[in-house]
């Protein structure tokens, strides 16, 4: 998890609106080229980015939500946090597993961990949702 | 803001062929809907193509994962074509490449 405390990490405090899903990705592109990422690693962690925050945007019922960054030479944080409805994430279904009968639900979480090198979703119910992620430069198969 | 996704519908005889641009996401996604709610009631094999489609995160492969059910249904079938590599790799991970029939790696 990052470290509210720690220097050099870029905040910002964004509505809950889906119009502003497309700046977030410009926002985290911008970041993750600036660090030095290659373009499937930028493409990477703007998905990743998209899907944290449409999980904020349709399920927390807040009005506003933070979004932190934070860069190192080899390797990019993200947290997305929000105060709202939360969920249990042990019921979070695995997507893969139902075949044609797959449900939607749970397949943004699975997205992000197949993505990132580092995923972690602290969530309870009425309690709000943690979302944190790591990117390492240069570890693409 | 400006408008971040457009679809156009080509209809033949034998498929309804939806074009779509731009960036498919839980605010684009509204526009797209109705398109493809116009597709299914053609009652053929709808065939996507997204060549000109730059982004696209699981708002919109929901949408896409109940339209191959609803065409199921029928007996009918959603095919994608074109789709660049960072689009291709989505559908990838989530094993959904069969499902929409995307083909060998350059389809």
């Amino acid at each position: 998890m990052i470290n509210h405390k720690h220097e050099n990490i870029i905040k910002m405090t964004l509505p809950t609106d889906p119009k502003l899903i497309s700046v977030i990705r410009m926002t985290a592109s911008s970041i993750a080229n600036h660090i030095g990422f290659n373009i499937e690693e930028i493409e990477d962690v703007k998905i990743a980015v998209s899907e944290a925050c449409t999980n904020v945007i349709k399920y927390s019922n807040v009005n506003n939500f933070n979004l932190y960054f934070k860069s190192g030479e080899d390797y990019m944080e993200i947290q997305v946090e929000d105060t709202g409805t939360g969920c249990n994430p042990e019921e979070i279904k695995d997507p893969l597993l139902s075949g044609d009968e797959r449900p939607c639900g749970g397949l943004g979480i699975y997205i992000m961990k197949t993505l990132m090198d580092e995923v972690e979703v602290n969530s309870k119910v009425e309690d709000g949702t943690i979302i944190y992620m790591k990117k390492n430069i240069g570890r693409d198969e | 803001m400006d408008k971040f996704v457009d679809a156009s519908i080509d209809k033949n005889e034998e498929y309804s062929k939806l074009i779509v641009s731009g960036e498919i996401d839980l605010n684009t996604i509204e526009i797209l809907k109705p398109k493809l709610e116009e597709l299914l009631k053609e009652n053929k094999d709808i065939l996507i193509d997204m060549e000109n489609v730059k982004f696209i995160d699981s708002t919109g492969l929901g949408t896409l994962v109940k339209l191959y059910k609803d065409q199921k249904q029928k007996a009918k079938t959603v095919k994608i074509i074109n789709t660049k590599k960072n689009v291709r790799k989505i559908f990838k991970i989530t094993c959904m490449e069969e499902m929409f029939n995307l083909g060998g790696e350059n389809s």
